[in-house]
């Protein structure tokens, strides 16, 4: 999986002004859509799917969510990543019934799981440490986002030769 | 150990048995691997797990898509630790537990 291939600033959102979980994800949806990235109804598929099974993880004060859907709605591999201006009420995916404040989200576009999943592995893990987290939600523009997820999720090469 | 000389058998789930429970199967291998246990990591949907346990032994579920999956013979502990890695030690106590009682 070609990090950098996935990540690209004009995917990245730095404190956007949304105020639930469904605007976060149409929007997100909408900008994998222009692109052709993904397939015309993963914006409602995302929507759907998120209603039976919610994607937000607690991670300590600044939580995550990964809204996703079935491969089936997907052109081609993609992340789309947002910061919060605020943070907005998200269903837990392990506690469908209990909401958190989510503050970053990480769209996951994915054609074949098992060439994501390093990559997904490696995003998870960081959102184990609550630093990067602090980071992530300071940063003031897409490149800031973008450099530091590349610098923290390891080069390009690193994950090409685990794969 | 007494286990070793058997496969541990675990069913992980997630929503669509693609994203989240590749990742925690990647990790549980890994695990049995570094404590030398033979195991099967069984990767499947949230919506079918039910009835995989019914149909085929398993010592465990583990899933990211909440433990309310209507398994009452099967032990099912929640995978977002090994997402995060937060409270993953204590996930791991439990593993053991449930490895070393089956």
């Amino acid at each position: 999986m070609d990090l950098k291939k996935i990540l690209k600033p004009e995917l990245i959102f730095d404190h956007l002004d949304l105020k639930s979980s469904e605007e976060v994800i149409s929007f997100l949806a909408g900008e994998l859509e222009r692109r052709g990235l993904v397939k015309e109804e993963f914006r409602t598929a995302v929507l759907e799917r998120e209603k039976v099974f919610p994607t937000a993880l607690q991670t300590g004060s600044i939580n995550v969510a990964i809204p996703h859907t079935d491969v089936k709605y997907v052109n081609e591999p993609a992340l789309a990543v947002a910061t919060l201006q605020e943070p907005i009420p998200w269903r837990r995916m392990d506690k469908p019934d209990d909401l958190i404040p989510v503050q970053i989200v990480f769209m996951l576009a994915i054609v074949d799981p098992s060439e994501y999943v390093k990559f997904l592995s490696k995003l998870t893990s960081m959102f184990g440490n609550e630093k990067n987290l602090a980071k992530l939600i300071v940063a003031r523009s897409s490149e800031e986002i973008e450099q530091f997820l590349l610098s923290s999720l390891g080069s390009q090469d690193e994950i090409e030769r685990e794969v | 150990m007494a286990t070793s000389n058997r496969t541990v058998r675990v069913l992980v789930v997630c929503a669509d048995g693609a994203a989240t429970s590749t990742v925690v199967s990647v990790r549980l291998r890994e695990y049995f691997e570094n404590k030398g246990l033979r195991a099967e990591v069984v990767q499947g949907r949230v919506v079918d797990a039910k009835t995989i346990v019914e149909n085929s032994k398993f010592d465990l579920v583990v899933s990211t898509a909440g433990s309310n999956l209507g398994i009452t013979n099967v032990p099912v502990l929640n995978g977002v630790p090994l997402l995060t890695g937060i409270g993953k030690d204590q996930f791991y106590t439990q593993l053991d537990s449930i490895i070393q009682q089956s």
